[in-house]
């Protein structure tokens, strides 16, 4: 029975396309990439913390989108890869 | 019996006539509303974390926008470039038909989230980085890398010299360049890197510097 589970993890690896390697890539480079997303609304706050001014605003909301934007993209690489 | 207010009077006469160093500098309040300008004399509606309520901002400061103009090519390119594959793919006779239609789709979508990352970081990085000169003092915003901010500041009273340089053709043209401002004791120098019309932002601190002087405050 060890033996069967070994073999079809190595038939696995083995049996693994050039393209299922990249969407595993591209899958987990998103993740790290939304994260990144994260990490910049936190430093818009940080930002108009220091400066605030009438622009502030807009500059949450393009953070804002740009993290929606990551999203989607990931939910795009999930379902079309 | 005589009388003990006529100095005060007559030194309240004498602040009255020195005129503000931004209009000595021949610059003149609300120059422009633009939140985007580089060079913004007593800018509307803007504060930072460390102003005090009587204290005023006389110039905001950012790099030119010339300094931008390399990043803006960068970009328009990035963006430009899904529309080029068919180009390039005609030119080089590829074969695109191996590559899964997800891929292409995902990989595209990918490229344009990539840009719209660096297009904004670039944006925050010029956005925030801010040179500010106040009645007070001269602060200097830097935020360095991701989540990590440098705030100096320095009394205008410790400021002890003020020089600007314009080295280069488009400096010369465009009318930007460094402004080196020495400190006294342990405060840092600050160099002003490539803000635009140096030459006044040079002329508004040492006048400044001088108001203090001439109101006893050095």
């Amino acid at each position: 029975m060890g033996n069967t589970a070994l073999d079809s993890v190595v038939n696995l690896i083995f049996n693994l396309q050039i393209w299922d390697i990249l969407k595993v890539l591209l899958v987990v480079g998103l993740i790290v990439y939304l994260v990144f997303s994260l990490v910049i609304i936190r430093q818009v706050d940080l930002m108009t913390g220091v400066l605030s001014g009438k622009l502030n605003p807009g500059i949450r909301i393009a953070a804002y989108i740009h993290l929606g934007f990551a999203i989607v993209v990931l939910i795009c690489a999930l379902l079309f890869l | 019996m005589p009388d003990i207010f006529v100095a005060n009077e007559k030194k309240e006469t004498v602040e009255k006539n020195i005129p503000h160093p931004e209009v000595k500098a021949g610059l003149t309040k609300g120059d422009t509303t633009n939140p985007l300008a580089a060079f913004t004399v007593h800018p509307h509606n803007l504060r930072f974390e460390t102003q005090s309520a009587d204290e005023e901002i006389i110039l905001l400061l950012r790099q030119h926008f010339v300094t931008l103009v390399p990043s803006v090519f960068l970009f328009s390119l990035m963006a430009l470039m899904p529309f080029w594959i068919p180009v390039i793919v005609g030119v080089f006779s590829l074969d695109l038909s191996v590559i899964p239609m997800g891929f292409l789709f995902v990989g595209v979508l990918v490229w344009y989230l990539l840009t719209f990352g660096l297009v904004l970081e670039k944006f925050l990085n010029w956005y925030f980085n801010v040179y500010i000169i106040t009645t007070e003092r001269v602060v200097d915003v830097d935020f360095i890398s991701l989540l990590y901010k440098q705030v100096s500041e320095a009394q205008i009273a410790k400021i002890q010299d003020v020089t600007y340089t314009m080295g280069g053709l488009a400096r010369a043209v465009f009318d930007f360049g460094d402004v080196m401002i020495q400190t006294a004791g342990e405060t840092p120098n600050f160099d002003f890197m490539a803000v635009p019309h140096p030459d006044k932002v040079a002329k508004v601190i040492s006048d400044l510097k001088l108001k203090d002087e001439q109101e006893g405050k050095i």
